[in-house]
């Protein structure tokens, strides 16, 4: 009896602390003394078993105790360090930290992507994936991919849990840490402060979260006292010791802004320091050069006096007047497509101006980002259209986060005017998509995610009818599994 | 990489073209290269004429002329080494996650 309310308490012991980081710690400790309560009781019984002489029940009784009421611990010394993916599997069943209907695969994937995935262990995990895809599924697969040395699409994926309604509490738990630990290791400091307003709290992810508000100089970064709490109710403290113990001291606010693009030196003659602009523009792409080069090329190409000038050049070289327009006009258009295509590929915000180069770009750059969009909203509406286009639903998945993010880079540049324009394309694409997901395949989840991006897109743009349209299919409720 | 003004004239051109294909033929000096906005190309004999060639013909010269006497720029910001790493060098690995 005692027992069953010692195990219930730790069951949501463990939820409220990934919910409530105010009192991680304490309730961490609390954990730890009732599991402290469960070995030393069952130390003493195993003891008493072995002073009566019945050392064979007492190692049963050790061995069930241990796989019902500790399995976690099994799991994290044992399972997970030495890449079995079968024995992690079994034992999460009854891990109290997670649901029994998803903790087994994910415990799973993170053993096989300890041994670098094997096809056998991803077949075995992903075999027991239910068909629908989940968040458990997203982040199964993702941890795979990571174990296949794929490091980048385990992040999107993993990250792509935040598009999910309802990614499941477990997920959530395998990703927080994830991501947690991947920023960590990139120096992403910024992010790991940014993810504790979406990520739960788990031991990593919380020492982690002090050390990026000490490491950013915020003032809510807690002291040494409480940073060194954390790290002692975290796991591998011997790993984040030494981390800690190798830490700089924490950077100035100011550290960002000191490494700003080089300035050119200024030119005397605006048309050399517009062709060094263009030059120093393709040579390493960058917003702020390609602003530059448009900025630099303005100043010479809508200067009044520069059409004649060069008209009169062109006579001066043995032009006739019909020739010379042609070729300056044809100058000019070369110079406006090299700044197009700097622009589109460094992604550098549109510029301003309704006459000359401004518009000029803005107008090349505008057709060609619309293009790019029409040919990728094309290609995927006739893959859903075709009867044996389906992909494997973790690629539909894949092919919807790469959509998604090639859509959301190509417009930024051009603001909501643009996006006014590019929105029509998706919805046709996109909308179609998450219709057949939804009726044919059952992919409730997925549609869900894209539907509610739809609507988001929507309403950014202010397109009545799409939002209403979407914010009836996002409010369907997703059937249970 | 003819190494003239951009308001030379063709006789110019033509003797600054014929000067390097000579040097180059004879391997003096230091005709070999040119510097340009990015940083030093290789001349030949081949390209100086064909850029003579291109700078004959008054539509390409008036289009060279456009783009031309750009100015080697700052090597782009890299990321420059720091003596301390910015972030936990494999700490993923160390933590027990991915491949060991």
């Amino acid at each position: 009896m005692l027992l069953a309310l010692a195990l219930r308490a730790r069951a949501a012991l463990w939820r409220a602390r990934a919910a409530d980081r105010r009192r991680f710690v304490p309730l961490t400790l609390l954990l730890a003394f009732i599991e402290g309560g469960f070995v030393a009781s069952v130390l003493s019984l195993a003891l008493t078993l072995l002073l009566l002489g019945a050392p064979i029940t007492a190692l049963v009784l050790l061995a069930l105790i241990a796989w019902l009421v500790v399995p976690h611990w099994l799991i994290d010394a044992l399972a997970i360090p030495r890449g079995w993916h079968r024995a992690a599997w079994h034992l999460a069943r009854f891990d109290p930290r997670g649901d029994a209907a998803t903790w087994p695969s994910l415990v799973a994937a993170r053993a096989a992507a300890r041994t670098g995935a094997p096809s056998a262990a991803v077949a075995w995990i992903t075999g027991r994936l239910p068909a629908r895809l989940d968040g458990a599924g997203v982040v199964v697969h993702g941890l795979l991919a990571h174990g296949a040395g794929d490091r980048g699409d385990a992040r999107r994926l993993l990250h792509s849990l935040t598009a999910l309604q309802a990614p499941g509490v477990d997920a959530q738990v395998i990703a927080s840490e994830w991501l947690a630990l991947d920023a960590a290791e990139r120096g992403a400091w910024r992010e790991l402060v940014d993810g504790i307003a979406t990520w739960p709290a788990t031991p990593l992810r919380y020492l982690l979260e002090a050390v990026a508000l000490r490491r950013l100089a915020l003032p809510r970064a807690p002291g040494a006292a409480s940073r060194w709490l954390r790290w002692l109710v975290a796991p591998a403290r011997l790993a984040t010791w030494r981390y800690l113990r190798a830490a700089p001291a924490a950077a100035p606010a100011a550290t960002t802004t000191a490494t700003a693009a080089p300035v050119e030196p200024a030119s005397a003659d605006a048309r050399v320091a517009a062709a060094t602009a263009l030059v120093a523009a393709a040579q390493a792409p960058s917003p702020e050069r390609a602003a530059a080069a448009v900025a630099a090329w303005r100043d010479v190409l809508d200067d009044p006096a520069w059409l004649p000038a060069q008209l009169a050049r062109a006579a001066a070289l043995g032009l006739d007047p019909t020739a010379a327009v042609r070729t300056v006009g044809a100058a000019r258009d070369g110079v406006i497509a090299r700044l197009v295509q700097l622009t589109v590929a460094s992604r550098a915000p549109l510029p301003a101006g309704d006459v000359g180069v401004a518009a000029a770009v803005r107008a090349g750059a505008r057709a060609r980002i619309l293009d790019g969009l029409e040919v990728g909203f094309d290609r995927l509406h006739a893959r859903v259209a075709t009867d044996g286009g389906e992909l494997a639903m973790i690629d539909e998945w894949r092919e919807f986060l790469a959509v998604r993010d090639g859509y959301e880079a190509a417009v930024a540049p051009g603001g909501v005017e643009l996006e006014r324009v590019a929105f029509p394309h998706a919805d046709t694409a996109l909308g179609e998509w998450a219709v057949a997901l939804w009726n044919r395949r059952r992919q409730h989840h997925a549609s869900h995610a894209i539907t509610s991006w739809l609507f988001a897109r929507a309403r950014e743009v202010g397109d009545a009818a799409a939002v209403e349209h979407h914010g009836r299919n996002r409010a369907l409720a997703i059937p249970e599994a | 990489m003819l190494g003239v003004a951009v308001t030379a004239t063709t006789r110019e051109i033509e003797r600054e073209a014929q000067k390097l294909l000579a040097m180059l033929a004879l391997g003096v000096g230091d005709a070999g290269t040119y510097p340009s906005a990015a940083g030093p190309r290789p001349r030949t004999a081949e390209a100086v004429r064909a850029a003579a060639a291109q700078l004959r013909d008054p539509r390409q010269r008036l289009l060279a002329e456009l783009t031309a006497g750009a100015q080697p720029t700052a090597a782009p910001a890299s990321a420059a080494p720091t003596a301390a790493a910015p972030g936990w060098a494999d700490a993923l690995r160390r933590t027990g996650w991915g491949p060991r």
